[in-house]
């Protein structure tokens, strides 16, 4: 599990991304203040909020490498996991 | 503390063992009917994964998917009416101290009406709700006329006329449910969500709906994160979170308000706020409950749950509220709901007070260390943003003392529990433990979040106030990223059953996650207190278990609240005198919490 291969990327190259996300999925934040931290959300705090998160979060994910055999994506692994067992023969 | 990394009693093995007989419940010698095997004895965990390779490899393929009947291979529960306590035992009690079970008592005895009842309840939130800020909205009028009804008809079970609360995401027909957001404000639905509906059905009444984090995060605020609810242990300072995002729910019945309420948990909504206001927390397994009628947070997260006085109330709300749903297909194809209500019924030999069921605790490395949290996050609204060097050193002094005193109270509750019979094992955590539940793979849930208001969020991003962060968030993680952790979910059960659940029946836990993260069952429960502030504030325990694992874990607290008393420990009825001027004023007076909070301490 090693993030190394993820290269570092610049603010303005992440405002990019977000910008561009933003625009194609139709939301706009310019109706936020753009700084102004009395204000229940500002663009210069969710923008912030947005760039740590790209930083941490998708190079952090992409450096686990599981077996796609072995390890299928699993949307309710407890609800839908469950084999039963009745008296010695496995419903599973 | 005995051994280290051993694995659980004989009974046990033997019931997990291919081929063999689950184990026998022991026979209690003063009569008290025995329930089978809990169901997490009779779901065998080796073949969990072995089964959900099959299933999600039929969706990968676009082979039909058929969702697995689970109950096909269980017998049939076998329910009785729950034992109430003996009204004679509560008389010295009033109605509002009083456990749902023993106001039950009182009620089948016709000793207590539902009608006055909720007039107590009533009393109490006229007298209150100006400091606490409980509720978003008191249905007095409806809850008069209900329990009026309740009054004249025969007893139908132990939630018949009881007043409950409800958070203020789950829909009431007719009712305002606003989710404490701005996008919800109007909104009055046209039918109950389906726990309610069977809530309803059993009798209860709806007394009002609770306050709530805008959506579910964080806190109880205003849409615009001004704090609204009190933690009633400490109602003079705001500052002391009540913790969210049931914040109102947990208040309402910590207060007195109600006789138990409901909360929704996708990052320790319902643990978090038990924990800090003295209460019995229970979120059951994804699927036990249906979400259908409870505004979404995250599809894949979000559980129904309850708040209640102790593991015998919360035994009865679950009981009613589980179950399959046609409109929440999360529900359908799951093991029957068994006898919660007589697994949280106490059991003795002779005299002696034991556990319903053999039982191994796990514990976790680091849980006996000063510094792990009482099963909660951080203080919302406590910042140390902007601090001076004496207020830091102050708050570091008080964290020391707090520290210290939950370990002191999780050495005694463990003890406890040996007491009952239970093993005490130290378990290591799993491999890969600190990558698989990082946060990384924690957001992986904010697309869910994302999706569902999309039209909102292309209307105006304003409509989201202090919560807006998260939902945009969601909507920048790619598609690959959300799929693998989807991947990584799959791995980190395996782990849990596998490195944790191989040793012990139920495990400690300092966190809602990661049990969140892969929907198992958590019971947050009173075990102590502590003063670090200069004031009582509860101390809580949490345990987690295996799906479908909620009897064994109402069976054990149940056990240990039978012997303890810290459940019945209540905050201070408090001063409303005019000469008292140590009482917070109304938001906006009482702090708020800011985005980046929101971002931090999710839900």
């Amino acid at each position: 599990m090693d993030a190394s291969r993820t290269p570092e990327l610049t603010d303005d190259e992440l405002d990019a991304y977000i910008h561009g996300r933003l625009k194609m999925a139709g939301v706009d934040l310019s109706v936020l203040p753009e700084d102004d931290s009395s204000a229940p959300a500002d663009r210069k705090g969710i923008l912030a909020g947005a760039r740590r998160f790209l930083r941490s979060t998708p190079a952090a994910i992409l450096a686990f490498e599981p077996d796609v055999q072995r390890v299928p994506p699993t949307l309710y692994p407890a609800a839908r996991s469950v084999a039963v067992r009745k008296e010695g023969n496995h419903a599973g | 503390m005995r051994g280290s990394g051993r694995r659980p009693g004989g009974n046990r093995r033997v019931a997990k063992g291919r081929g063999t007989a689950p184990a026998r419940p022991p026979e209690p010698s003063d009569g008290t009917p025995t329930v089978p095997a809990p169901q997490d004895l009779q779901l065998d965990r080796r073949f969990f994964l072995q089964r959900m390779g099959l299933l999600t490899a039929a969706v990968a393929t676009g082979s039909a998917f058929v969702p697995p009947d689970l109950a096909a291979g269980l017998p049939p529960p076998v329910r009785r009416p729950p034992r109430l306590p003996d009204p004679r035992s509560v008389q010295a009690v009033q109605p509002w101290q009083m456990t749902l079970a023993e106001l039950a008592g009182l009620v089948k005895a016709r000793q207590l009406s539902p009608t006055e009842l909720v007039d107590v309840y009533l009393d109490r939130i006229d007298r209150y709700e100006g400091l606490l800020m409980a509720f978003n909205t008191v249905t007095a009028d409806a809850a008069r006329a209900a329990a009026q009804t309740a009054t004249d008809a025969p007893w139908e079970g132990p939630l018949h006329g009881m007043p409950l609360a409800l958070k203020d995401n789950y829909y009431t027909q007719g009712v305002l449910t606003t989710a404490n957001s701005y996008i919800y404000e109007k909104f009055v639905p046209d039918f109950d969500a389906t726990c309610w509906a069977h809530l309803r059905d059993g009798g209860a009444i709806l007394l009002g709906k609770t306050q709530m984090g805008p959506l579910a995060t964080t806190r109880a605020t205003t849409p615009d994160g001004h704090n609204t609810t009190v933690n009633p242990w400490a109602p003079h300072d705001p500052s002391v979170s009540p913790g969210g995002s049931s914040s109102g729910s947990a208040c309402a019945v910590a207060m007195g308000l109600a006789a138990c309420s409901t909360g929704t948990q996708t990052g320790g909504s319902i643990t978090d706020p038990s924990s800090r206001q003295g209460l019995t927390g229970l979120k059951p397994t994804m699927g036990r409950c249906s979400l259908h009628g409870i505004v979404p947070l995250t599809y894949t997260r979000d559980h129904p749950g309850t708040l209640a006085r102790d593991a015998r109330d919360a035994a009865i709300m679950l009981q009613a509220m589980a179950g399959p749903d046609p409109s929440d297909p999360r529900t359908l194809g799951l093991p029957p709901v068994p006898d919660f209500t007589t697994a949280a019924e106490p059991v003795r030999t002779g005299s002696a007070v034991k556990l319903r069921w053999p039982t191994t605790i796990g514990v976790l490395p680091g849980y006996l260390e000063a510094g792990r949290g009482s099963g909660g996050r951080g203080e919302y609204g406590r910042s140390s943003r902007g601090l001076g060097q004496r207020e830091r050193a102050r708050r570091r002094q008080e964290a020391q003392v707090r520290a210290g005193s939950e370990v002191a109270a999780r050495k005694a509750m463990l003890s406890t529990f040996e007491s009952l019979g239970a093993r005490v094992v130290e378990i290591p955590f799993p491999d890969d433990w600190e990558t698989l539940t990082a946060s990384a793979f924690n957001n992986v849930r904010l697309p869910e979040r994302t999706e569902p208001f999309m039209d909102a969020l292309r209307k105006d991003v304003r409509l989201f106030g202090v919560s807006l962060s998260p939902w945009i968030n969601g909507l920048l993680l790619p598609a690959p990223e959300y799929l693998r952790g989807q991947r990584a979910k799959l791995l980190l059960l395996s782990r849990v059953l596998d490195g944790i659940f191989s040793q012990c029946d139920v495990v400690v836990q300092t966190e809602p996650y990661p049990f969140d993260m892969i929907g198992l069952p958590l019971i947050a429960f009173p075990i102590g207190s502590e003063d670090s502030r200069g004031f009582d504030l509860p101390v809580a325990g949490m345990f987690g278990a295996l799906p479908f694992g909620e009897e064994r874990l109402l069976a054990a607290v149940a056990a240990y609240q039978t012997v303890t008393d810290w459940h019945r420990r209540r905050p201070p009825e408090p001063d409303l005198s005019a000469g008292n001027h140590n009482l917070p004023a109304p938001p906006p007076a009482r702090g708020r919490v800011d985005i980046h909070h929101v971002m931090e301490h999710g839900e």
